[in-house]
């Protein structure tokens, strides 16, 4: 679903990416570690279509979006660090501007259904969202990329500043939806929730995978001892 | 791939345009200083009419007063008093001042102002219209306020409403993050941009027409010219407002985050508003210097001496045009006698000598505005104003071609009575019948419309090119 082949990008004299390559099959859960700078959100921007690359090329199912970033992302959803939505809209309508806008049209059912997929409560669907939490905002972003019926989601940082009972609920959700055959690549610092969700873990130090590991054959202490000496290599 | 249209989008954008009470209150807010300026206009409109049709009614009464006399000293019924003679022209007919009124202005209603460039009515009679011993000439590189009026509304306050409502269409998004999942729908940022400035467009120009057609309703003397001007005036709104548009649809490609945009934006806003329309008006007076009211003065009185010295000469040269002897008795008493042989005369050679001066007064006028229209070009904000003033009767060409309508009916006036004067002749109800009546001639149509035409074309040109400018910043604008 998602492929990203010998990816190079530098923004004036710092080479961001030097050649990342990876791949994420449909249904699968790929956790991209690395410390800040390592190049992750580059790396998303790039499947994003929000930035081009010097070499290399991303694959969107077969688009690549650096081509044709309208009909990439047509085929994926993203969700930021931190979902800020239009605070004066509630959290139905905010879902139904962002749905319009990929161009879905929803009865008012239909998205609260959506909704409480997410995990958002019934008595919040109708409250302004500047009332909401992060962990409600966040379940608002993964009402957005159902709605749009997305076949891949990006993710950066989906779990940071949230309580661990809602990186909990988060990511038990991210598993359901990859068990229904969503394709998901997350870029996180929190390698136990990306044991816990992940299916792939890929560790990325200065623009390039570091090293890659299958989550289930792998134990938490392993990953971090991994982790450590890849970024130790590097500083 | 599946997208939203055009129309749908537009509609999903009012939606939250108008769920933020911010927006409205902004939004109410223009109303209400626009109705504040309506109010002001239309009672300026209402009182230059009032003014112009009670000056009419006088003229027109104190005219069927002097027939009635007439009539009955004819009759035998009434005895001429001595300064209230009908039969005597310069008592009659030369000495009362008539008032002459301007063609009217499309949209006097645009402008509060008491007095702008063109007067609501001039007052003339034999003596020159030249003698003011207090003259003010408007300066039009000062005029760039004024009061309370659409024109500022419009000009000044306008764009700062703009400012309010699109200062943060895209940067506030891309300050708190939510352009990054705007971004990632498959609807373009130039898209959305476009459809949140197309609904602030609109309901900007919605709130404007909307109290400027309640105005010309209510506004009186506003009738098909005004409608057509109210068109003109709106295209130039549109315009203007599309500059504006345009120009945060550009700040927005490019502002990090609301507050940057906002500032730049006011700065724009100082620099096109403030700033260069007063560095244009500097050119403007460095160009064409402003006419000095006390050389102004100092002019008139030596000419006035100089006329003096001469004015035997001018007696003279009067009643010889005319082939009557200046020295017989029966001029009449001694003040008829002074009026004929010296004061008269004096005027009509004053009018002669000073028409050059008051014309070219009128003239530094023009050439003040003429730089200021060509200094229109580098800001929208002055082409604005100077669209509004034209529309609004402002425009010292206008004033020129109806002061020179005044000229030629001063001299038909003169003319049809200098017979009466110098051959003391009595006048008759036949001539005040017969009297010449003054028509104000409208400017030419093209000397008109080749103002109207430049300076919408300034503010096509700003507009057009900030909009190629910002569409193409916007399709390369990163979330």
């Amino acid at each position: 679903m998602l492929e990203i082949d010998n990816l190079q990008k530098s923004f004036g004299t710092k080479q961001a990416l030097r050649g990342l390559d990876l791949k994420v099959g449909p249904g699968n859960v790929y956790a991209l570690l690395g410390p800040n700078g390592a190049g992750k959100t580059t790396a998303i921007n790039t499947c994003l279509g929000f930035i081009e690359p010097d070499q290399g090329k991303v694959l969107v199912g077969d688009i690549d979006p650096a081509i044709d970033p309208l009909g990439a992302r047509a085929l994926l959803a993203y969700i930021p660090e931190n979902v800020t939505l239009y605070g004066a809209l509630t959290g139905l309508e905010n879902l139904d501007y962002f749905s319009e806008l990929a161009g879905k049209r929803y009865g008012r059912q239909d998205l609260n259904v959506f909704l409480t997929r997410a995990g958002l409560p019934e008595e919040a669907m109708g409250r302004q969202v500047k009332t909401y939490s992060k962990g409600m905002r966040q379940k608002v972003g993964v009402a957005i990329a159902l709605a749009k019926q997305a076949r891949l989601l990006l993710l950066d940082e989906p779990t940071s500043g949230l309580d661990p009972r809602a990186s909990h609920e988060f990511s038990m959700l991210l598993g359901e939806l990859s068990k229904e055959g969503m394709t998901i690549l997350m870029a996180t610092h929190d390698l136990f929730r990306a044991r816990e969700t992940a299916s792939h873990i890929g560790i990325m130090v200065d623009g390039a995978l570091k090293a890659e590991m299958r989550a289930e054959k792998t134990t938490s202490g392993e990953i971090e001892r991994i982790y450590l000496e890849a970024t130790h290599v590097s500083q | 791939m599946t997208t939203v249209s055009f129309s749908r989008l537009l509609h999903k954008e009012r939606f939250t345009f108008f769920r933020d009470k911010t927006n409205i209150a902004v939004l109410v807010l223009f109303a209400l200083c626009l109705a504040v300026a309506a109010w002001n206009g239309a009672r300026n409109a209402s009182l230059a009419q009032a003014v112009t049709t009670a000056a009419k009614e006088a003229d027109a009464n104190a005219f069927a007063a002097k027939v009635t006399l007439l009539r009955q000293i004819d009759a035998g019924e009434a005895e001429p008093g001595r300064w209230n003679d009908p039969r005597k022209a310069h008592q009659g007919v030369l000495h009362p001042k008539r008032p002459l009124v301007p063609w009217p202005a499309e949209m006097r209603f645009l402008s509060a102002e008491a007095d702008p460039l063109t007067p609501t009515l001039i007052e003339v009679g034999m003596a020159t219209r030249h003698t003011n011993p207090d003259p003010v000439f408007g300066d039009p590189s000062q005029r760039l306020d004024g009061p309370f009026d659409f024109i500022f509304v419009v000009v000044w306050l306008a764009p700062l409403i703009v400012i309010l409502l699109s200062y943060d269409v895209l940067a506030r998004d891309r300050e708190l993050g939510q352009a990054r999942i705007l971004a990632s729908q498959n609807t373009s940022l130039r898209r959305i941009v476009l459809a949140r400035l197309a609904v602030r467009f609109v309901s900007v120009v919605l709130v404007v027409s909307g109290i400027v057609f309640v105005t010309l309703v209510v506004s009186p003397g506003a009738g098909m010219a005004s409608l057509a001007g109210s068109a003109v005036w709106l295209l130039g709104l549109l315009l203007f407002l599309g500059f504006w548009f345009s120009l945060a649809a550009l700040v927005n490609a490019r502002s990090r985050n609301a507050a940057a945009a906002g500032q730049t934006l006011l700065a724009v806003w100082a620099g096109l508003t403030l700033i260069l329309p007063l560095l244009i008006g500097v050119g403007a007076k460095l160009a064409s210097p402003p006419i000095d009211r006390f050389d102004t003065i100092l002019e008139y009185r030596a000419l006035s001496n100089e006329l003096n010295h001469y004015r035997e000469r001018i007696t003279r040269e009067f009643f010889s045009a005319a082939s009557v002897d200046a020295s017989r008795e029966e001029l009449g008493d001694e003040y008829s006698q002074y009026f004929v042989t010296v004061f008269y005369p004096m005027q009509l050679a004053f009018d002669d000598k000073y028409r050059a001066i008051g014309a070219s007064i009128e003239r530094q006028r023009i050439k003040q505005t003429q730089t200021l229209r060509i200094g229109a070009f580098a800001s929208p904000s002055l082409a604005m104003k100077l669209l509004s003033d034209d529309l609004a009767g402002g425009a010292p060409e206008r004033r020129q071609w109806f002061l020179h309508n005044v000229d030629v009916y001063q001299d038909r006036w003169r003319a049809a009575f200098d017979r009466k004067i110098t051959e003391v002749l009595p006048m008759t109800i036949e001539d005040y019948e017969t009297r010449p009546e003054f028509v104000s001639e409208p400017e030419p149509f093209w000397l008109r419309w080749i103002r109207i035409i430049s300076l919408l074309a300034a503010l096509g040109l700003a507009a057009g090119v900030v909009t190629i400018v910002a569409w193409r910043a916007l399709k390369q604008a990163a979330p």
